[in-house]
């Protein structure tokens, strides 16, 4: 084991512990439920992340796959009571069937045209459920869509009803999706992604197959936002059109730009960012995303590369105080 | 068909098309000179609208005075937003999309902001131009023949100052080769400058003009920028008289759409026109 990735281990080690911990400590309800949401929107904003940091291609119409996820939950389980537990995998495939025709149509272009054709296919979306009044309830939304719970035999029924009982039905779902898209990161695949990124005529050049690849991973994205949507939707018990608007759009890109985009924990810190800074600034609902558009720009033009970075630059200092400059 | 039908329609096309141009020419005049997309310009345009009818609200101006006090206002919003958060960015690789981050964060705390200032209803202003004239056997509202005739004064007048002054050609210069303008002398920072002023107060002017027409409010540029992307991506890069001719079009079609075919889906109609386009002319219809 080097000693940077010993580094790197304390490191983990010390926030799984902090992420265990933390419920317990706080016995704040309201504290709870903000750490509930920081967790499930951490899955939200990696998925952006990974066409964001992984492609290197903004969409703005990611809240598509993560509002079809939670409609896809949220009406299978309350219009035809399907067990909570199918609806996981359900929307995670409609979310990455959406994404497969979206990426489909979309990843012919690049760059600020890809970001607005996704841009209106959401809309598209948003409208047909506005419109779309006999299955989805229109604007009226989708109400008591049940929380998920586990009976094994033998045991006591777990229910995840509480935020206690959610965050950990989260952490696990989150920590879930950070190992898979840390393997994912170092295959082959993810490998080839980062070379398309970095030089796309390089890439065509040594064989790969750019369009095929670059589909797999927005699908990947899509459906990794479709697991944020059912944990949204199963949370809240109460979806409206509203998941599919510009909001969550803007909410994840703060939640990655301003976090760190291409790392691992960046959309995390990220999203603690979002959720917690107004509450310890107290800055009101309405004033949140003028003050968070107005720190979105301070990043992009003084620190493009985000808070976490920075972060683990300073932990490097820490713990290596005696040898900063000779690596 | 009533032809009379088809007139009040042909006539409601015409006059929101003329509203698309407008907006999308600023938005295509950025896009063409910077190489930029703003994704603020939908802001600009609301900020115009509400300023002036606060203008005459609160402080109970002429019309004739809040408008030229709106539009300068707006000129200068835009004037130091571009300053500030777009000219810093424009000369790394990823320009593109790095200017649309820090502009959809401008357009968030605009749009945010005015809610703060103005809640989510229009100002009561006692606008100008709201009545109905009657033209032969069409009966047209005011809004919309003064959103006409100032509209096209102005495309005309725009085709004109780039087309035919000096100043338009060094835009035109700009706007071709970067790099050959530089060294041909010319101030690539000013020109930035001053087409992003010009496209805030053409977005202002916009929204002055649709103010007495449809109801102003904070959210108002968010629906006008998507109309304003699907023109300029179905128009191509850049392309002044495309934009003019796709904005009517698109106005024209939303219109005989929402009425022969379905009300509700007529706002998806420029999304689904935009996304054929991209299939089949990636760059557009008028890419040079």
């Amino acid at each position: 084991m080097t000693e940077s990735s010993r580094g790197k281990y304390i490191l983990y080690g010390f926030l799984f512990l902090l992420a265990i911990i933390a419920p317990i400590v706080l016995t704040n309800e309201y504290t709870r439920h903000l750490f509930v949401l920081t967790l499930i929107f951490s899955i939200f904003g990696l998925s952006y992340d990974l066409t964001i940091g992984g492609m290197g291609q903004v969409s703005l119409g990611h809240q598509a796959f993560f509002g079809l996820g939670a409609y896809i939950a949220g009406l299978l389980s309350e219009r035809l009571q399907v067990p909570v537990w199918f609806c996981l995998p359900a929307a995670v495939a409609g979310a990455g069937i959406l994404g497969l025709f979206l990426g489909y149509v979309s990843l012919r272009t690049r760059g600020a045209y890809l970001a607005i054709v996704m841009l209106g296919f959401a809309m598209i979306l948003w409208m047909i459920t506005m419109g779309w009044r006999d299955v989805t309830y229109g604007q009226a939304g989708v109400r008591g869509i049940p929380s998920p719970s586990i009976a094994l035999p033998l045991l006591p029924e777990i229910k995840f009803d509480s935020p206690l009982s959610y965050y950990y039905l989260s952490l696990a779902l989150l920590l879930f999706v950070m190992y898979f898209i840390s393997r994912l990161k170092q295959s082959r695949f993810g490998r080839a992604i980062a070379g398309i990124r970095e030089n796309e005529d390089r890439a065509i050049l040594l064989g790969i197959n750019v369009f095929a690849h670059l589909l797999m991973m927005f699908t990947i994205a899509a459906m990794v936002a479709g697991v944020a949507g059912f944990a949204y939707a199963h949370y809240i018990s109460f979806i409206d059109p509203k998941v599919l608007s510009v909001y969550y759009m803007s909410m994840g890109l703060i939640m990655v730009i301003v976090g760190g985009s291409g790392t691992l924990f960046g959309p995390i810190f990220g999203a603690f960012v979002f959720f917690f800074v107004p509450e310890w600034l107290r800055i009101a609902e309405d004033v949140r995303l003028v003050f968070f558009g107005i720190v979105l720009v301070t990043f992009i033009i003084l620190m493009p590369e985000g808070i976490y970075p920075r972060l683990v630059m300073f932990w490097h200092r820490l713990i290596y105080s005696d040898r900063v400059g000779k690596e | 068909m009533d032809w009379q039908i088809f007139g009040l329609q042909l006539m409601y096309g015409v006059t929101t098309g003329v509203a698309y141009a407008v907006f999308a020419l600023g938005l295509t005049l950025i896009l063409g000179v910077m190489g930029i997309i703003n994704v603020a310009h939908g802001e600009l345009y609301m900020l115009g609208a509400m300023l002036y009818c606060s203008a005459m609200y609160y402080f109970s101006l002429h019309f004739l005075l809040a408008a030229p006090v709106a539009i300068l206002a707006v000129c200068a919003i835009g004037a130091i937003c571009s300053r500030v958060a777009v000219e810093p960015l424009l000369n790394s690789t990823k320009t593109l999309l790095t200017t649309m981050l820090s502009t959809i964060a401008i357009s968030m705390s605009f749009m945010y902001g005015s809610l703060l200032v103005w809640g989510a209803k229009t100002v009561p202003a006692d606008l100008p131009f709201t009545g109905r004239l009657e033209l032969g056997p069409l009966f047209v509202p005011e809004g919309r023949l003064v959103l006409t005739i100032v509209g096209s004064l102005v495309i005309v007048l725009l085709y004109l100052f780039v087309g035919k002054t000096k100043i338009g050609k060094v835009i035109r210069a700009t706007a071709q080769n970067k790099f050959a303008a530089s060294l041909m002398g010319i101030d690539l920072k000013k020109v930035y400058g001053l087409s992003f002023t010009i496209a805030a107060g053409l977005a202002a002017l916009g929204g002055i003009l649709v103010a007495p027409i449809w109801t102003s409010n904070p959210f108002m540029g968010q629906l006008m920028i998507l109309k304003g992307f699907v023109v300029v991506i179905v128009a191509g890069m850049g392309s002044i008289g495309g934009a003019i001719l796709v904005g009517v079009l698109l106005g024209v079609a939303e219109t005989f759409f929402g009425y022969f075919v379905s009300m509700y889906y007529r706002e998806g109609l420029g999304y689904a026109v935009m996304v054929i386009t991209l299939l089949l002319r990636p760059k557009g219809l008028f890419e040079r």
